[in-house]
């Protein structure tokens, strides 16, 4: 479970303040894959560092009752002159493993990421999709209850994401995803619940068609056919 | 394997665990000789310069001190400081994709390298305190062994309380950072790395007395050779600035924390 009660979240700009949270209440049972939708700028990403532990609200309380992943991003989390596997380790180590524990979790962590040779290069040689696959591999190698993914993109190809998908179905203790993604059809798709974020106000939808509805509604993007498609099939 | 519920404190010491470990491989694990380096890069820098000196003033002691471990002590002190002042100003910003695990504060970056400096310092004077005293034989004793090593820990303080100012700093504005070499370098001239206090100007004496810096080395010196003329440097002085930079220094990380990560 994770609870914000009366979160506010403010960045210092020349203009004045930029509200991200303003005065949030949010509940997130757990056993659910939560859906982070917005536009750019609209505090997603904000919102899953607080979650995150990373940062802290201006005001207000956050209580999470779990272990909870760090948010992983298409930036950040790798440091580029050191391998996939020296990357791997610092995790391991940071997390508290003994030199035994780590050995044992770094080549879990080898074996799920299918990076082969580039395992031992330094990480600022891979393609994004490689950078996805190793966050994603090292994340999973430890069992959270939940993950917080931060537009990872399509990590890799078909067959990637089918065995992720397979993992988190089997892991124990269902683990779950908090995630922010512009892929709705993705969304519609893998989760259960949704939050929009919109000038500084959060809904919670307990169903993410609601959630896609009312982001339509109000950004005024331009519904896509084959979403539309999606949410007709999902409701019948 | 399932997660470990550990207290802030064993957090803390597996992160700068593992940040050493990092520090290690990217300054040095590209190399040839490795680790090795960590410890050659500074002792030939000192070699080199007491050579150099010992041939500018011939072999004529100061005060007893042959001039090449004059220079030595100095040298050392002087560059272990500009160091850690120079690892720190870039520690937090070359550090920040890891921010992201709220395991690693920005603290422990600046904390690692510090610890850093300070294993590679003492290795380094034990391999010159060796091939001075039995290899070129010039007799090095540590005539008050509490003495040196209650001077290198306040030294220590003062350069880590500085660096975490100049890490904060040059976090938040980067231009800061390339001051610090320009600081840094004329330092080397007025921490009497090169020559004695005695022998500057009684006039001009007071104005260097604020360096912290000069009193760490010319206590150093004292330490080792009780008849060097050090009456007018003090540790109290030394103490007194480390309080100072480690207070000021945590105080304004404190302050700044939140500004440091949010980026």
């Amino acid at each position: 479970m994770i609870r914000l009660e009366n979160v506010t979240k403010f960045y210092q700009t020349p203009h004045g303040r930029k509200y991200v949270l303003r005065d949030v209440n949010l509940e997130i049972p757990s056993g659910v894959n939560v859906a982070i939708l917005g536009i750019n700028g609209s505090g997603k990403s904000t919102l899953l560092r607080l979650l995150g532990g990373i940062d802290s609200p201006n005001s207000g309380k956050i209580s999470i009752d779990m272990d909870i992943s760090w948010p992983m991003g298409l930036a950040g989390g790798l440091q580029g002159s050191m391998s996939g596997r020296d990357n791997a380790k610092f995790v391991c180590r940071i997390f508290g493993d003994s030199y035994e524990e780590m050995q044992e979790r770094v080549v879990q962590i080898e074996e799920f990421a299918e990076l082969e040779k580039y395992f031992d290069m330094p990480v600022k040689t891979y393609s994004s999709g490689m950078k996805s696959k190793i966050k994603l591999a090292i994340s999973v190698a430890f069992d959270f209850d939940c993950y917080l993914f931060d537009e990872l993109g399509s990590v890799g190809d078909a067959l990637f994401r089918k065995k992720t998908e397979t993992l988190f179905a089997n892991k124990e203790g269902n683990a779950n995803f908090i995630i922010v993604s512009h892929n709705l059809n993705e969304l519609i798709h893998d989760c259960h619940r949704a939050i929009v974020l919109h000038q500084g106000e959060l809904r919670s939808f307990d169903s993410v068609i609601e959630g896609v509805n009312y982001y339509y509604e109000v950004t005024g993007a331009p519904k896509k056919a084959a979403i539309l498609k999606q949410l007709e099939a999902k409701e019948t | 394997m399932a997660l470990k519920h550990r207290s802030p404190f064993q957090v803390f010491r597996s992160v700068i665990f593992a940040l050493l470990v990092r520090e290690l491989k990217t300054r040095f694990g590209r190399w040839r000789l490795g680790y090795v380096w960590a410890v050659l890069e500074p002792m030939m820098m000192i070699i080199i310069l007491a050579l150099v000196m010992t041939y500018l003033r011939g072999r004529e002691p100061w005060f007893n001190i042959p001039v090449p471990v004059f220079i030595g002590i100095g040298f050392l002190l002087y560059n272990f400081w500009q160091s850690l002042a120079m690892r720190a100003a870039g520690a937090i910003s070359s550090n920040d994709g890891l921010f992201g695990y709220r395991q690693v504060k920005p603290y422990d970056t600046v904390f690692a390298r510090a610890i850093l400096e300070t294993i590679i310092v003492v290795f380094v004077a034990a391999i010159l305190v060796w091939l001075a005293d039995w290899f070129f034989n010039l007799g090095v004793a540590i005539y008050d062994p509490l003495r040196a090593m209650l001077v290198f820990i306040l030294l220590v303080g003062f350069s880590y309380g500085l660096g975490l100012i100049i890490a904060v700093f040059g976090a938040l504005q980067p231009e800061f950072a390339k001051v610090i070499p320009m600081v840094s370098r004329p330092m080397l001239f007025i921490s009497g790395v090169m020559f004695p206090l005695a022998v500057v100007p009684e006039n001009l004496q007071p104005y260097l007395l604020w360096n912290p810096l000069l009193h760490a080395i010319e206590q150093m010196r004292f330490s080792l050779y009780p008849q060097y003329p050090a009456e007018k440097t003090s540790l109290m002085f030394l103490a007194g600035s480390a309080l100072v930079t480690l207070a000021a220094g945590h105080i304004v990380y404190q302050a700044k924390r939140h500004k440091l990560i949010a980026s």
